[in-house]
């Protein structure tokens, strides 16, 4: 009879240690997932920007769409520093990975001469910006990588 | 001089700050650097800049405006450290405090090797 007894309770401690088990599981698996694809949104957001900077400093100065194309270049710029911001809330240590690579392409998109009235066409930067973006979205998988192997 | 002030950009100067000099815009970093830093770093010991709010900033503003204030001989990057602060709550402005600080310490060592 307590033989019984012994198994019945290490069978519904068994449960019970599976059932949390399931739970932490599922919760690791919801939260690698969210900062995935908060990472690939990010990556996402430097490539938007990459275009849309490379269309405005191809541009000539006396082109209509200018003012418009600058504005969209510093949304896009902003979109991305504002992903970067959220994502460091949930990978510690990210800026150690992405900083540099996020600074020189915000630098190489909205600096020099960006909205300077009558600043030249620079079509040689579309290079600069494209190889900068890619750079960044490196560092960003690198960072992702760490970041899983350290809660593995 | 007084002790302290705090300056909120969205609020104070414009929720849309842009371009490097007045010819590029009304509120431009030129204009920010010049009618409102330099003034109040001259009159306060310590200058908050609360940088949230705006629809994001060009290292071009960013730039002329902070690091402005080291490449025209206005501060050294050491007092600007000891007396400016840049404030940011948002996760989404978070960044832009880096860059600040580079634009600065950028001005300081070309000064330094000019």
């Amino acid at each position: 009879m307590e033989d019984w007894r012994d198994k019945l309770l290490w069978l519904a401690v068994g449960a019970v240690v599976g059932w949390f088990g399931q739970v932490a599981s599922r919760r690791y698996s919801i939260r690698t997932d969210a900062i995935g694809s908060r990472i690939d949104e990010t990556c996402d957001a430097a490539d938007e920007l990459a275009n849309v900077a490379s269309k405005y400093w191809a541009l000539s100065p006396r082109d209509a769409n200018l003012a418009a194309i600058a504005r969209e270049v510093r949304v896009k710029n902003h979109a991305l520093r504002s992903l970067v911001g959220y994502l460091g809330d949930d990978i510690n240590n990210l800026t150690g990975f992405i900083d540099e690579p996020l600074e020189r392409l915000s630098e190489l998109a909205t600096g020099g001469n960006f909205d300077v009235m009558g600043r030249a066409a620079d079509p040689s930067l579309e290079l600069n910006i494209r190889t900068s973006a890619t750079e960044f979205k490196l560092a960003c998988r690198v960072a992702e990588r760490s970041y899983f192997r350290a809660i593995l | 001089m007084e002790t302290k002030t705090m300056f909120k950009i969205a609020r104070d100067f414009s929720s849309e700050p842009f371009g490097r000099y007045p010819s590029d815009g009304p509120f431009n970093g030129e204009k920010f650097r010049e009618d409102i830093l330099r003034p109040l770093l001259s009159r306060y010991s310590i200058v908050t800049v609360d940088i949230d709010g705006t629809e994001g900033y060009g290292s071009s503003f960013l730039e002329e405006a902070f690091g402005g204030l080291v490449r025209k001989g206005y501060f050294t990057a050491e007092d600007l450290r000891h007396h400016l602060k840049i404030s940011s709550h948002a996760a989404a402005f978070r960044t832009y405090v880096t860059s600040i600080w580079k634009y600065i310490d950028q001005a300081s060592n070309d000064r330094a090797t000019a």
